[in-house]
């Protein structure tokens, strides 16, 4: 109840901001961006490790902020493995076994396929728009593009792992650069950088996204987006328990 | 000297009760500490044999690092030059491969964290006698997509023979490893550690489950005698490149067992300190009531010319015969109940033996025979026997003949 009155106290607040674009409202439209209303993709995933590195290749569709289905295609031996995600709730299905595991809230902070996602970085169950306060600190340039840098503290009772985030968004076409996570004690836990602005689909975005562990040389992981399509129509119903078991 | 020797020898027999009741006492000294001894020291032998027979091998080789990070990134390839070199090596009866890392195992419903180890059936076998272990199903075969549970862990997981067993996991570079194997059979192990979580799999499947092909993260080496550990481990340590490859002896990888029988075996010399006291005390006694006994004899002795000296080495002729005697009947007579209890070792029953099954290990009293325990206790009671004559016999010399002679 509090986090709704606090998010609505935010969102009145930004109204009432006009016409300065608030650091809400920057927020939220590169989220909004990125995002689309619905969104159907072909990724593939590097992970980098000192002395190796693998590729998964998936393909992943979403709706809002609801609803997401990720299958591996590549490589052949992880190939059909399914994650949902329906509101707060992940489920794994692992063709191999013919078992469906609900991954539980303990594991959230557990690596994603072993790479330097965790699995609540693709339920993203806390949400840098409600779960957090936004304040504008200056322009920056990053990398030749100029940004809104932006920091991101979270509201008393959410229910997130991060003690601070920093934000850098592009000022006209509103592309995330870059990002930094920093836990309780105000360490910097990882990086992610955003490369290859590129047109896809109906919009340009960044088309590569890299993450870095602090402290961890030689580690870190890249998605690549293959292929995107936005605001497609997709059914709630393409995203249940079935379907993962279906969909190729 | 040799008629010293014949009155010595003709004195001890002339009491012969005195003479028995000394020889009693160190007869005794002897022979309990020679039980409590090798008991002890058995009991050390067997817990050291149990938890090494039982998993980890005398000596293991891992890649550098694994010990203290035991993932499989730090796994290593098993080159047919590795093998040959660790099977020409003197004194290895064995080379043991494993894969060992961590899953997730689930049967119906009961899901549990376990360990997972890859085997080669035959060597394993001969190592850890793990086909002795099944108490129902069968053993594995070499290459089979089967598995061999602990007991514990599946009655926890409410599974059994011909059941299936999931298996999910993360592999080498943390591809995700996930299976489905059917359960030959079922071992029980002693330790509760491995009871509640093992899971044996033929190291083939297992490779393959983990994405690790050809890897593994232990080779375990089985001993001709394991009283040699230490000589090998420097022998290999020698022989293998440092920066790649680590090699652990068995007390370095089991400090709690070191421990334990280092506490233990405090313990267990203070019990021994104690009965030496009142052995010592024992002999001290009789030995001094003795001379008491016969100062009247000895007074004539000196009387009739005989100097103190030659009265102080007759008595000590007399006392070493005696210990000698003693000692050699009290290991003699130690033997054969030390004998009996090393090929059939006490059995504990009841709650006991349920306490020190918990503790992983067999309720059994094994005893130790070894010539050095003998040696060792023989040195030690001989010297004991010496301290306590000492004051007795050197109380001759302050003999006064006059004083002596009228008792």
């Amino acid at each position: 109840m509090i986090r709704i009155i606090v998010s609505l106290l935010v969102v009145c607040h930004a109204g009432l901001a006009l016409p300065e674009e608030s650091a809400r409202e920057i927020v939220q439209r590169a989220d909004d961006k990125f995002r689309g209303k619905t969104s159907r993709s072909e990724m593939t995933m590097t992970i980098s490790r000192p002395n190796w590195s693998r590729t998964v290749a998936m393909k992943s569709w979403s709706k809002g902020r609801d609803y997401a289905l990720v299958l591996i295609t590549a490589p052949a031996k992880e190939k059909g493995q399914a994650f949902l995600k329906r509101q707060n709730e992940m489920w794994q299905w692992v063709p191999a076994i013919d078992r469906m595991i609900k991954i539980p809230p303990s594991m959230m902070s557990q690596s994603w396929m072993g790479s330097d996602f965790t699995n609540d970085d693709l339920l993203k169950e806390s949400s840098i728009l409600l779960d957090y306060s936004h304040e504008k600190t200056g322009l920056e340039t990053i990398r030749g593009y100029s940004c809104h840098k932006i920091e991101l503290t979270p509201l008393p009772d959410a229910a997130v792992v991060w003690g601070k985030i920093l934000l850098w968004i592009e000022e006209q076409d509103y592309l995330q650069i870059r990002a930094e996570f920093f836990d309780e004690e105000s360490e910097l836990v990882h990086t992610e950088n955003f490369y290859d602005i590129r047109p896809m689909g109906d919009r340009t975005i960044p088309t590569r996204m890299e993450i870095i562990p602090a402290g961890k040389p030689g580690h870190s992981t890249t998605l690549l987006i293959d292929a995107i399509e936005y605001n497609t129509s997709i059914d709630d119903a393409f995203f249940s328990q079935q379907n993962m078991k279906r969909v190729r | 000297m040799r008629t010293l020797l014949k009155l010595a020898w003709r004195n001890l027999w002339r009491n012969a009760r005195r003479t028995l009741i000394t020889m009693a006492s160190i007869f005794l000294a002897i022979l309990l500490a020679l039980i409590m001894r090798s008991w002890q020291l058995g009991s050390y032998r067997k817990m050291v044999r149990d938890v090494v027979r039982s998993y980890s091998g005398y000596v293991q080789i891992h890649r550098r690092g694994y010990w203290d990070n035991k993932t499989l990134e730090y796994s290593f390839i098993m080159a047919d030059s590795l093998s040959l070199l660790l099977q020409q090596r003197a004194g290895v009866a064995g080379v043991i491969p494993r894969l060992e890392s961590f899953a997730l195992a689930s049967g119906a419903e009961q899901t549990k964290g376990i360990m997972v180890v890859g085997i080669d059936p035959a060597a394993e076998h001969k190592l850890t006698a793990l086909a002795g272990r099944i108490t129902k199903g069968r053993y594995l075969s070499p290459d089979e997509p089967e598995v061999l549970v602990a007991e514990r862990l599946a009655e926890f997981l409410r599974v059994t023979v011909d059941d299936t067993l999931v298996l999910l996991s993360q592999g080498y570079h943390g591809i995700s490893a996930a299976g489905k194997y059917s359960i030959c059979g079922l071992a029980h192990f002693a330790s509760p550690q491995l009871n509640n979580q093992l899971v044996y799999i033929p190291l083939p499947v297992c490779q393959l489950f983990f994405s690790a092909e050809n890897r593994l993260t232990s080779l375990a080496i089985d001993l001709e005698d394991p009283q040699k550990t230490a000589e090998v481990t420097a022998a290999l340590r020698q022989r293998l490149p440092e920066a790649d490859y680590e090699v652990m002896p068995w007390d370095d990888m089991q400090v709690e067992l070191v421990q334990q029988i280092e506490s233990d075996n405090a313990g267990g010399l203070i019990m021994l300190g104690i009965l030496y006291v009142i052995v010592t005390f024992g002999i001290f006694g009789t030995l001094t009531m003795m001379i008491h006994e016969r100062r009247r004899e000895f007074g004539v002795m000196l009387a009739v010319g005989l100097r103190k000296s030659r009265l102080l080495t007759m008595l000590t002729i007399e006392t070493a015969i005696m210990s000698a005697l003693a000692i050699v009947l009290g290991s003699l007579a130690s033997m054969p109940i030390i004998w009996h209890y090393t090929i059939h070792p006490p059995r504990f029953s009841g709650e006991l033996a349920k306490a020190i099954e918990n503790f992983g290990m067999e309720p059994v009293l094994p005893f130790l025979f070894e010539s050095s325990v003998f040696i060792h206790q023989a040195w030690t009671v001989l010297i004991l026997t010496a301290l306590a004559a000492a004051w007795p016999l050197a109380s001759v010399l302050k003999l006064r003949v006059v004083k002596a002679l009228h008792g």
